[in-house]
């Protein structure tokens, strides 16, 4: 055999028929070596049988025996391991041996305790101690006579005997009350029952748990189901065992008593839950922690006597009572939500105390459960990490601003309502020598295996103006309509669009239209030049010319829509209508406003220039509050420069373009999901592209800054059209990390137009293994989340209250002012969170003004639903 | 079925959302979830019974062992850490076991037959071809049996599963190389005695149609 047929064959019995796929060679040697086609048959024909093999599997018998074998090894277990903690075993340890030595020094019987230890016929026995009790076992077990002995069942306590559980349990306890609820020689079952829950015990003898190594046969018999015989049956709590049928009442009064108990030790478990979970950072391990705590303690109920001893049924128990007497199976608090307290305490005074003490219990429980399902890992649906997701920083929303306006003459009866809806402030600190910089962060600062964790994308923009405008994309409409005040003003006008012109920059698109006689688009987007100026104002403004059509204003201004609408910069440019006008008493004004609203709702504001200082202002600001711009006055020619200046600054706030955000995840860690934005389709994808990459070459041929878009980048990508000064924008990506190291890479890349070159800015997050407390880092990415909930809340609110379903939009308000409330009470440092505060009482006074009578008229609704709308944009988007 | 580990090592690399959320099982269920070990179980008992059969215990002490193996799962749920897959976890605990029971009982060489394979999934196969395969795959079963000890484990571990090289070695606590060796070997061992069966039955064939 050649030296090569033997690597290959070598390759193959390792590589399998894989092999061929990788290396053509191989498989070209393969094609002409009889011995090693032979072999490469004889591999493919193993493969084959060897997936052929089927799969034994074990009877559901023996499946169902060892699961209860598992629960019955858990008590002793549990038992064996939880009940001293280790220097408690040491110090017994050596007070043992202590013992030991000074008794056989006493003795000096050096010979008698040789001849013990070496009597190889009997098992050596060691001491140990069993909770209260010195006890026994064997190292050599499975000889052993079983002895017999008396067993007390308490509760599901199975495992002591009868002088050890008399020790421990308090003098009420008399030996006749420690007898076994069925026995059957020597093992005993028990059924014990409290409240709704029920629990199969089964008994063997002391001697036996304690030396129980897990022989499949002391498996076998533990798992061996006894008949139970009837009993009488007993409850034990409190140190007291009744008989049921003796004194049902006072049964009952003992099971109300501990339910009291166990839902105080509850109600302070939730108290502190979140707050000393982040020091253990598990909610769940600290609940554990605590409860073994009160458990050591005797502070449970029936613990100390071994009542509900197994601590996981225990903390189950816990739960179930406390949902049970909270949501509504019996109890105070009946109705399944807390929004129904409110209701009960408007009917009955009687009961407000007690139910406002539920519903204050219950907002610890919705925020407890908010921050276990940011916890949970089970059941969830993960998403590609890549692609162009939705952009959620739009500033200066057009919509709002028409909502703010039409807001501004209602009267409030002195609340403030969306008024103090204000971003969160955010840990990031801006930028002195670039536009923009990026901060992430997690939500756990260490973790242990696999855990469910938030992400913080922070981008920071520099506090300074960049002085730079984004591109402008104005329809400049002139309202010629009366001759005589256009004959005035002619010069005016002159001057306007000879500064316009000179203002305007290569990236800038300005369209000319006119309304009145020989009106409609004179220069369209593209062609505003000195030139085509001069002569369309030539044709315009003088007098002698033959009138061929009227023009309207509100023609003219649709007109000028269209124009500002069919570039390709429509959706990163600013568009904007530049309303030119002597006065608006000149009929049309009804329909211009129908015209300026439309526009404002589409995104393109309209600002009004005034001409001369005769103007009607009120029909201006009318008009300009529906069109969402500005009002200026021209008076004299000298004015244009400052004007024109004024409405094309405005924008100059922008520092920074096309700003690409790329999250990367590292390698292990899944996307669950980008709270507050969606997944782009490959239509908008493609649109985002196209618009980046224009905007990209424009800004390289204005601003001189060197083109780079074009390609996509690995991980999320969000593109921000632009951000301005002293703007901070986060998102929040929802993840499942594997382990602890790095998780996620960010890369900014945007358009600097304080230095005018391409900016990056790079942020990594690695997280640490361990069990670290989270700090105020950590709980502000909770917090932003609880921001986004809320505006995302309130945003449905309003959307459900324009639609007349005030139900719902109260139900969303109190879920969200509950959440809030029990939040602050969960976690220590957001008790007095001032922002946190401020949105409580925000949904405080959304609520009430819910309740009140003015929501009987419409236009009261239409107004609080605004509201909301605006208080939703305000919560993400304003800082202070 | 994963037959060859390379291929799956080199195909696998990230932790698969089934693989994540088996390694919440173990945590989850100190922290009292029982039906997290429930879960576990059931996952597991086929891949554990298996390997169990295919080392060739007998049926009554394959139940006890099967049995001592969860517990002893159950007994050091805490030392389980979730950064870390399960699969080599569990498979520690059952290769030990099962080294163990063969130690201490000795009976390496009582060898035990191997139990009748049940049935083939396959049922569309016409009845002649199904009685050659399931002769074919008993066949099989007693070769894989009659290899070494090491090879045997690396063989089984790689098949049931689909384990990677790499956790077979973490579990059976050797070196890759060493697994690599091993089941290079047990594959060549089988291919050789395939080739040995196959040219036997033909020779049998010819003789019977002669």
């Amino acid at each position: 055999m050649l030296k090569l047929c033997k690597q290959i064959q070598q390759q193959l019995i390792d590589t399998g028929i894989s092999l061929l796929q990788q290396d053509a060679k191989i498989l070209a040697h393969i094609e002409s070596c009889e011995a090693c086609t032979e072999f490469l048959q004889s591999v493919t024909r193993l493969d084959a049988e060897l997936d052929q093999l089927p799969e034994y599997n074990a009877s559901d018998e023996l499946v169902e025996k060892t699961l209860q074998a598992i629960i019955n090894n858990k008590k002793i277990h549990r038992q064996q391991k939880t009940k001293y903690p280790s220097r408690i075993k040491w110090a017994s340890g050596f007070a043992s041996v202590a013992i030991a030595l000074a008794t056989f020094g006493l003795l000096k019987d050096v010979t008698l305790f040789e001849s013990v230890l070496m009597r190889a016929d009997e098992p050596i026995e060691v001491g140990a101690y069993e909770d209260d009790t010195f006890s026994f076992y064997s190292q050599d077990t499975p000889n052993l006579p079983e002895p017999e002995e008396e067993r007390v069942v308490y509760g599901d306590s199975t495992e002591y005997p009868a002088s050890k559980q008399e020790g421990q349990v308090s003098g009420a306890i008399s030996s006749e009350d420690s007898k076994p609820l069925y026995s059957n020689n020597g093992k005993s079952t028990s059924q014990t029952e409290l409240g709704n829950e029920r629990t199969n015990v089964i008994l063997r003898p002391h001697s036996e748990v304690a030396k129980s190594p897990l022989t499949p046969k002391v498996m076998r018999e533990a798992t061996q189901t006894v008949t139970p015989t009837p009993h009488k049956k007993e409850i034990k709590t409190d140190g007291l065992v009744l008989q049921e049928s003796d004194n049902s009442a006072l049964v009952s009064q003992l099971k109300a008593n501990q339910a009291r108990q166990v839902h105080n030790q509850t109600k302070d478990l939730s108290l502190s839950l979140y707050r000393q979970g982040q020091r253990s950072g598990r909610p769940e391990d600290y609940r554990k922690q605590k409860f073994a705590e009160l458990s050591d303690e005797g502070r449970l109920a029936g613990e100390k006597n071994g009542y509900m001893r197994d601590k996981n049924r225990n903390l189950d128990a816990l739960n179930e009572d406390y949902d049970r007497q909270l949501f509504g199976v019996g109890g105070a608090g009946t109705s399944i939500y807390p929004g129904e307290f409110e209701k009960q305490n408007r009917s009955s005074e009687r009961k407000s105390n007690s139910i406002n003490v539920a519903a204050h219990l219950s907002n610890q429980h919705i925020a407890t459960q908010f921050l276990s399902q940011l916890e949970t890992v089970e059941g969830l649906s993960f998403q590609e990490a890549s692609g162009y997701w939705a952009n959620t920083y739009i500033p200066g929303d057009p919509l709002i601003r028409l909502l703010e306006t039409k807001l501004q003459n209602w009267d409030r009866a002195g609340l403030q309502l969306e008024k103090v809806a204000y971003q969160n402030w955010q840990p990031y600190d801006a930028p002195q020598r670039s536009a923009l910089t990026a901060y992430v962060h997690a939500d756990k600062r260490s973790i242990q295996g696999p855990t469910r964790m938030r992400i913080q994308v922070g981008l920071k923009a520099t506090q300074r103006k960049s002085g730079q405008r984004p591109p402008m994309n104005i329809g400049v409409v002139i309202d010629l309509r009366d001759a005589s005040t256009a004959a005035e003003f002619s010069a005016h006008i002159d001057a306007l669009l000879q500064t316009l012109n000179a203002t305007k920059q290569s990236i800038d698109r300005f369209s000319l239209i006119v309304a009145g006689p020989n009106g409609g688009t004179l220069i369209p987007s593209g062609q505003f030049r000195h030139g085509s100026l001069k002569v369309a104002l030539s044709q315009v403004l003088d007098e002698t010319s033959k009138r061929t059509h009227v023009t309207g204003l509100t023609d003219a201004l649709n007109l000028a829509t269209e124009e500002v609408s069919k570039t390709d910069l429509s959706t990163l440019s600013e568009r904007l209508l530049l309303l030119v006008t002597p006065g608006l008493n000149h009929g049309e004004f009804a329909s211009v406003k129908t015209a300026a609203h439309q526009n404002a709702v589409a995104g393109i504001p309209m600002s009004v220039v005034g001409l001369g200082n005769k103007l009607d202002l009120t029909a201006l600001d009318e008009l300009i509050l529906i069109a969402q711009g500005r009002r200026r006055i021209l008076t004299n020619t000298s004015d244009a420069g400052r004007v024109i200046e004024q409405e094309l600054l405005a924008a100059s706030q922008v520092v920074a373009r096309i700003v690409r955000l790329s999250i990367k995840l590292a390698p292990g860690v899944k996307l669950i999901d980008v709270p507050g934005s969606k997944r782009l389709d490959l239509i908008q994808t493609e649109q985002t592209r196209e618009v980046e990459q224009s905007t990209d070459q424009r800004i390289s041929q204005y601003l001189g800054i060197q083109s780079d878009r074009g390609e996509d980048e690995e991980g999320i990508q969000i593109v921000i059209p632009f951000m301005e000064s002293g703007a901070a924008h986060t998102v929040l990506l929802d993840v499942l990390a594997e382990k602890p190291g790095e998780i996620a890479d960010v890369r900014v890349r945007y358009k600097d137009l304080i230095s005018l070159n391409n900016g990056v800015a790079r942020a990594k997050l690695n997280i640490r293994e361990g069990n670290q407390l989270p700090g105020p880092i950590q709980q502000n990415v909770t917090k932003n989340l609880l921001a986004l909930q809320l505006a995302d809340s309130i945003r449905l609110a309003s959307q459900k209250l324009a639609e007349g379903d005030k139900n719902s939009a109260r139900l969303l308000l109190n879920q969200q002012r509950d959440l809030l409330n029990g939040m602050r009470q969960v976690v220590t440092d957001w008790q007095t969170d001032p922002e946190l505060l401020a949105d409580e009482n925000m949904l405080n006074e959304y609520l009430a003004i819910l309740d009140s009578p003015v929501m009987d008229q419409p236009e009261q609704v239409t107004n609080i639903s605004d509201s909301l709308a605006i208080g939703a944009h305000r919560k993400m988007l304003l800082t202070k | 079925m994963m037959v060859n580990g390379l291929a799956s090592e080199v195909c696998v690399e990230e932790p698969l959302v089934v693989d994540l959320e088996t390694r919440t099982w173990l945590p989850k269920y100190c922290r009292g979830d029982q039906q997290a070990f429930q879960q576990l179980l059931f996952a597991y008992r086929r891949p554990v019974y298996s390997y169990l059969a295919r080392c060739g215990i007998d049926k009554t002490s394959r139940d006890d062992l099967f049995q001592e193996i969860f517990l002893k799962i159950h007994n050091a749920a805490d030392s389980y850490q979730s950064s870390k897959p399960l699969s080599p976890w569990i498979f520690t605990i059952v290769v030990n076991t099962v080294r163990n029971y063969f130690r201490a009982e000795r009976n390496r060489e009582k060898v035990i037959s191997i139990q009748q394979p049940p049935d083939l999934i396959d049922n569309d196969l016409s009845p002649d071809i199904k009685v050659e395969n399931t002769h074919l795959i008993h066949w099989l079963e007693q070769e894989i049996h009659e290899l070494p000890l090491p090879q045997r484990e690396v063989l089984i571990l790689t098949t049931i599963k689909g384990m990677r090289l790499k956790d077979v070695a973490k579990s059976l606590g050797i070196p890759v190389n060493t697994a690599k060796t091993c089941l290079r070997r047990a594959r060549l061992k089988l291919i050789e005695k395939l080739n040995m069966h196959e040219s036997t039955s033909k020779g049998e064939e010819n003789a019977e149609t002669m």
